[in-house]
């Protein structure tokens, strides 16, 4: 036997009777006082799932009941979770994480239940004949059926149901699987329409997924009124939202021209409705890219390159805007970069077969600061701006985006007295050709700061020779940006 | 689910016994108030029989009662059923079978026709025994004992994970059956001896028939001579 009920609070309000071993009588707000004086922790709906005894459809019943029930406590968050599913799906052309869904016969679980060998033999129960026993019956329309199901899985990992009752359903656990999602924050799943870090576009193509839900589920005969009802209002509610997004940036918008299919491919039971949630679109721009970073090339290379993205993970400090704000392709945004990786590898690719270049200010800027010996000769190719004669902290790989002058002009260095500031101010440069000055800067610390004569790499020694007979200098420059691939550019300079 | 899960019986607890208690005094009375009644134990952690609700106005009656019964149904499981359901023969020339079964007309070759009458006897005794041995048992955990009963020393609990169960010494040794005593806590007992004694010497003043009358006297003389408080 063990207690069944946690130790009263030192501040419990139940009064100890004055004898043991009888029966003392209390009025009726005696177990009231007990249970308000029970050491227990705070039932928090938002942390915490129902209670209730085990049922292995129990999800699937809580999803659809707090699904629709605006009273439940439990709608608001299964709302979210539902929204947020199905933008997982709508939006697996932009969250680039691998989206697949199993297709689960729950008829067959019956006689098969393992599908792996299992070395526990003395189980004698069959999880599958449990699932087949107690399987719910509510579908929304008719030809749809619980004997096939269909597992959400995003890089292998399950997160959620195929089902006839709500479409999709989150599972309970999945924080670990999508925790790089924009939509994901930090507990659960939220409502992608109202994330931070989604651009416009990404809303667009959500509103068109649901469209296509509705206008599904309009042509299909309906079996459970409720249900259907019920589903047809949340994907209204969720366009509404979604509209109300999008209508709330002022500007920046790509030019839509439509939507077209993603190559994501999804198997599905094959029940009604459910064929829409297979169309997995992506917006068509024409051809035409969004972004908010782009340094345009110097003059001579247009040919070769159309033009820089910067980015820069202070900028948004910079410049007072907000992470998931800032665009530097597309749907990516800073914030996605900083989260994932992946993604600055996948965006790096995708620039390439544009012809653009991704640049932070890594690619720019030195790791040392060269600072000559107080009796070195004056160099005249730059003003002087410090009391010592110094070499620009700058990568040659610079010269393929500016030119000598350019930098000449652009590039200031500070002293400090304990370290040296150096900046580069550029012109940045968004999709619709809109213009704004933006400053790179990278602080020297004394540990930065070398007076070695041969410090390698540094464009300012670059030409460092004057010849009336030689024009022009041919160089080639192997970019190795960030790690990932290179490129290789060959241009001529003609000196002035 | 495995089948020795379906199969398992819940085990009596103490609390349990507090509920039988309360619906038993509530029949012994003629009214009760609208409210909600609670108990107390004396001593944090541990159940004592001062801590065990009367039913009636009778002191210590659900002490005695249950030491009673417990010291009839271990004296009949382990001394006089054995004997009973073995042939007659063996015990005709006893002084207590005389007088408590040839005096109430049954005879040595009587023995078969009440052979079936003595098994569900014997049977009841082992059922009370084992009740008892499971609701002691099962409710001691940590952090909370009983001074009730010393079931230990009639039954044992099987502690294997696979089986949990408690189940009754099927003859109990010598060292044990001279503790028949302190059986039960707060007691004031006579031990085996003293019962076969008091068989022996019975006056068979009783309107008890049949097997009722040796019954009926077991069961006196298994009672307490009084409480220690």
């Amino acid at each position: 036997m063990k207690s069944l009920l946690p130790p009263l609070k030192d501040d419990h309000a139940v009064v100890k009777p004055a004898s043991s071993g009888e029966w003392v009588l209390d009025d009726n707000s005696l177990l009231k006082r007990i249970s308000d004086g029970l050491k227990t922790t705070e039932f928090d709906y938002n942390a915490e799932d129902l209670i209730s005894i085990p049922d292995v459809w129990a999800r699937t019943a809580v999803v659809k009941n707090a699904l629709f029930d605006e009273s439940h406590s439990l709608h608001k968050r299964i709302q979210s979770e539902w929204r947020g599913l199905i933008g997982l799906i709508a939006l697996a052309s932009y969250h680039k994480m691998s989206l697949s869904v199993d297709i689960v016969n729950i008829e067959s679980l019956k006689s098969a239940p393992f599908k792996t060998e299992t070395k526990v033999t003395e189980i004698d129960g069959n999880f599958g004949a449990v699932l087949n026993a107690i399987l719910p019956n509510t579908v929304l329309a008719q030809g749809m059926n619980w004997n096939e199901i269909g597992a959400i899985k995003i890089d292998q990992r399950p997160v959620g149901l195929i089902v006839p009752s709500t479409l999709v359903c989150p599972t309970k656990f999945y924080s670990g699987i999508v925790k790089e999602i924009p939509w994901f924050d930090g507990k659960q799943l939220i409502d992608p329409s109202i994330a931070s870090d989604i651009k416009p576009e990404e809303i667009l193509v959500l509103k068109n997924y649901l469209t296509t839900l509705e206008n599904s589920m309009s042509g299909a005969t309906i079996s459970d009124r409720y249900s259907f009802d019920g589903i047809l209002g949340e994907l209204k509610k969720f366009k509404e939202s979604c509209e109300k997004r999008v209508a709330s940036y002022s500007s920046g918008l790509l030019d839509i021209q439509g939507f077209k299919r993603s190559a994501i491919n999804l198997t599905l039971p094959s029940h009604p409705i459910y064929d829409a949630l297979k169309l997995i679109s992506e917006f068509d721009a024409g051809g035409q890219h969004a972004f908010e970073t782009l340094i345009k090339p110097r003059s001579g290379l247009e040919a070769h390159v159309q033009g820089f993205i910067l980015i820069d993970p202070d900028m948004p400090n910079i410049i007072g805007r907000s992470a998931s704000d800032i665009r530097i392709w597309d749907t990516i945004s800073i914030e996605k970069i900083n989260k994932d990786k992946k993604t600055k590898n996948q965006l790096v690719k995708s620039l390439e077969v544009e012809k653009y270049i991704l640049v932070s200010p890594e690619d720019i800027f030195t790791d040392k600061l060269c600072i000559f010996p107080s009796d070195t000769d004056g160099i005249i190719e730059h003003s002087n701006q410090i009391d010592r004669q110094y070499l620009y902290p700058l990568k040659s790989t610079v010269l393929s985006i500016f030119s000598p002058d350019y930098i000449r002009d652009n590039c200031k260095i500070i002293d400090n007295g304990t370290s040296f500031m150096v900046s580069l101010r550029v012109n940045l440069h968004d999709h619709l050709n809109n213009k704004f000055e933006y400053t790179i800067t990278r602080e020297y610390l004394e540990k930065d700061v070398v007076t070695y004569l041969n410090q390698p790499e540094i464009a300012a020694v670059w030409p460092n020779f004057k010849h009336p007979k030689w024009g022009p200098i041919f160089l080639l420059l192997q970019w190795k940006s960030s790690g990932h691939g290179s490129t290789k550019i060959t241009f001529f300079y003609k000196r002035s | 689910l495995k089948k020795e899960a379906i199969n398992k019986l819940t085990p009596p607890l103490l609390p349990e016994l507090y509920s039988a208690l309360a619906a038993a005094k509530f029949f012994n009375e003629d009214k009760s108030a609208s409210g909600i009644y609670h108990i107390a134990s004396d001593q944090s952690g541990t159940i004592n029989w001062s801590d065990i609700p009367e039913i009636n106005e009778n002191e210590n009656f659900v002490r005695k009662q249950f030491a009673q019964t417990i010291r009839f149904s271990l004296a009949s499981k382990e001394i006089y059923m054995p004997a009973l359901l073995d042939n007659w023969s063996n015990i005709k020339s006893e002084a207590w079978f005389k007088k408590l079964f040839n005096n109430a007309g049954i005879q040595t070759k009587d023995q078969d026709d009440n052979k079936e009458s003595i098994a569900l006897i014997n049977g009841y005794c082992e059922t009370y025994l084992k009740w008892i041995a499971d609701m002691i048992l099962y409710s001691e955990f940590e952090g909370l004992s009983q001074n009730l009963i010393q079931a230990e020393l009639f039954a044992n609990k099987n502690n294997d994970s696979e089986s949990l169960n408690v189940f009754l010494d099927e003859k109990l040794p010598d060292h044990k059956l001279k503790l028949f005593s302190k059986i039960i806590h707060g007691v004031k007992a006579t031990d085996l001896s003293n019962i076969f004694y008091d068989l022996n010497d019975s006056k068979g003043n009783s309107n008890a028939t049949g097997l009722g009358l040796f019954i009926e006297q077991l069961y006196k003389s298994s009672d307490v001579k009084g409480v220690i408080q």
